[in-house]
């Protein structure tokens, strides 16, 4: 490590580096400040109120809801989308034929936006002639629901959105994973005992583990970033804030209630929050891929 | 036993590709109704094949604008991207250098943080620089949010091309910049171009950002224009927001026909 490859290396960073800075730390750093104002996001005159905006969050009943909500978002979409990805992957894995029209068919809605998709599955939800109220009459015989107009089904209706249109992703991910483990493996297994299962919760899952927690944490850092766009569209926090979560309370603390410094104190928590979810995670990946 | 295992199993793959493409598929046949054969019969697929919510979009001058802003936001992100990441994994793949486990760890972190999560920040953040009035709001943002991963990507290419070569050029006394000029560049250029392709999905399908962060509606790109300016002005029109749903997605629909194999190699890759 010479004086001249560090300065290379570090210049060869620079450029990334810098765009990071700017529009990640940038932000990061801004909202930290405003977090100790009570700017109002027009006027020009700010007045520092220490920590009052952070013990305004503590004390308010929208944002233990709002975190709340978004925790049973971030635990349930890991649980369908890993659990189906798993199954689906499993499924695929074992065969060699017809295995990349099922995978490209699952993986198609990837390609879609967020846009594309909250629009897609508003009408699928309409409640006069959405294609969901058609099944649920035509296969259960139940009575039509409202979906997303009702608090009881809204949050359930947008959660399964979004499995719907990551699962195939992690699919493809946990694929990708498996290819790699040598077939062997499971041959040896094989000569021990007939049980799927075994192979599955013996080889499989321990040598995915790696693909697994990255995953994880792209799931969980996505209920509390990419989502908002998606709840933003379908029910933008209604009915009765049943589907308010954090990213949408932080936009409408600024936009609507011009409550610039509590949203920025609300951004703060945020990020604190996903890091400290997706720290152990992050953490094991880093040092597993830097030992070698 | 064998058989009941392949059929559960082709079962489960059935159900689950239906389940995939099934409102994908209704909202095809939705886009081809008119407002009246839709209010009647939402539910026959096929049944009615009028190409007129198309023609109307396509001669719509709000949906050209959102269309041209598309293309500058996309080709301009992508660029900057691609050229700033490539430079930084070459240095993390193949340059020992003090330090680099810091700047491994800065991308890894950007990859993980959803931007979203600021963007209030960003938003007070790209007013004040100067750029809010402008595409760059978007542009720039766009080039963070996709940065770490870009980085982890390439990186991982590089790290497939055997180290003589560029051992070689330096011991001819090429610089560093001269061996990914004329050494890597060649080598690495399917990874540039998996890179991109990425790239490209992710920022033409961008929502909510260009919704946030650009000021006006004539600067919208087309994800933001479909989902704030169209499903308001024909809120009632169901067809024919179907048919800019689906006609906004048409460049990364051909993109991932035409190249789903590496499409989805370098998204399996830009984990690892």
């Amino acid at each position: 490590m010479t004086t001249r490859s560090t300065l290379t290396g570090w210049l060869l960073c620079a450029p990334a580096l810098s765009v990071l800075a700017v529009f990640l730390l940038g932000p990061a750093l801004v909202a930290l400040g405003l977090s100790f104002t009570d700017w109002n996001g027009l006027s020009d005159s700010v007045s520092l109120v220490g920590l009052d905006n952070y013990a305004d969050l503590a004390a308010s009943e929208a944002f233990w809801d709002s975190l709340w909500i978004n925790l049973i978002v971030a635990a349930v979409t890991v649980a369908l989308q890993m659990g189906l990805g798993l199954l689906l992957a499993s499924a695929l894995a074992s065969r060699r034929r017809s295995s990349t029209v099922y995978r490209s068919l699952i993986f198609a809605p990837q390609v879609l936006s967020i846009a594309a998709v909250g629009l897609i599955w508003s009408l699928v939800y309409d409640p006069y002639d959405g294609l969901a109220n058609r099944v649920l009459t035509g296969v259960t015989g139940l009575d039509p629901q409202p979906w997303l107009g009702d608090p009881v089904t809204a949050l359930p209706a947008v959660m399964l959105t979004a499995t719907w249109f990551y699962f195939g992703f992690h699919m493809v991910l946990y694929l990708a994973g498996m290819s790699a483990i040598p077939r062997d493996y499971y041959d040896a297994v094989a000569l021990e005992t007939e049980s799927r299962w075994h192979a599955f919760r013996y080889i499989t899952l321990p040598l995915l583990r790696e693909v697994l927690l990255v995953s994880f944490t792209i799931i969980v850092s996505g209920a509390f970033g990419h989502l908002i766009g998606l709840f933003s569209l379908m029910t933008n926090g209604g009915p009765a804030g049943s589907t308010e979560i954090l990213g949408l309370l932080m936009t409408h603390l600024a936009f609507r209630g011009a409550q610039y410094g509590l949203a920025s104190a609300l951004a703060v928590v945020m990020v604190v929050l996903v890091l400290v979810l997706i720290a152990v995670p992050t953490w094991r990946i880093a040092r597993e891929r830097l030992e070698y | 036993m064998g058989i009941w295992r392949g059929a559960g199993r082709h079962g489960l793959l059935i159900a689950a590709s239906v389940a995939a493409m099934g409102p994908v598929v209704w909202i095809l046949s939705i886009s081809l109704m008119t407002r009246r054969e839709f209010a009647a019969e939402p539910f026959s697929l096929f049944r009615f094949l009028s190409l007129d919510n198309y023609l109307t979009l396509i001669q719509d001058p709000a949906m050209l604008g959102f269309l041209r802003n598309s293309l500058v936001v996309t080709v301009a992100s992508v660029v900057i991207v691609v050229t700033c990441a490539s430079l930084a994994a070459f240095a993390l793949a193949r340059i020992r250098f003090r330090g680099s486990v810091i700047a491994y760890a800065v991308f890894l972190g950007a990859q993980a943080m959803p931007i979203l999560v600021l963007i209030v920040p960003l938003f007070v953040l790209v007013s004040r620089i100067g750029i809010g009035d402008s595409l760059l709001a978007v542009i720039l943002p766009y080039a963070a949010m996709n940065m770490g991963l870009s980085v982890f990507l390439l990186r991982g290419f590089f790290r497939t091309i055997p180290s003589d070569l560029e051992d070689a050029a330096r011991i001819d006394g090429c610089s560093w910049l001269q061996v990914i000029r004329h050494v890597m560049a060649p080598l690495i250029r399917p990874g540039i171009v998996v890179a991109a392709l990425l790239n490209v999905i992710a920022t033409w399908n961008e929502y909510f950002l260009a919704a946030i962060l650009l000021p006006r509606r004539d600067l919208f790109t087309l994800p933001a224009g479909i989902a704030v300016e169209f499903s308001a002005r024909y809120a009632t029109n169901w067809p024919i927001v179907a048919a800019g749903v689906l006609l906004s997605a048409v460049p990364t629909i051909v993109l991932f026909i035409a190249a789903q194999d590496r499409i989805i190699e370098g998204w399996s890759r830009s984990v690892k």
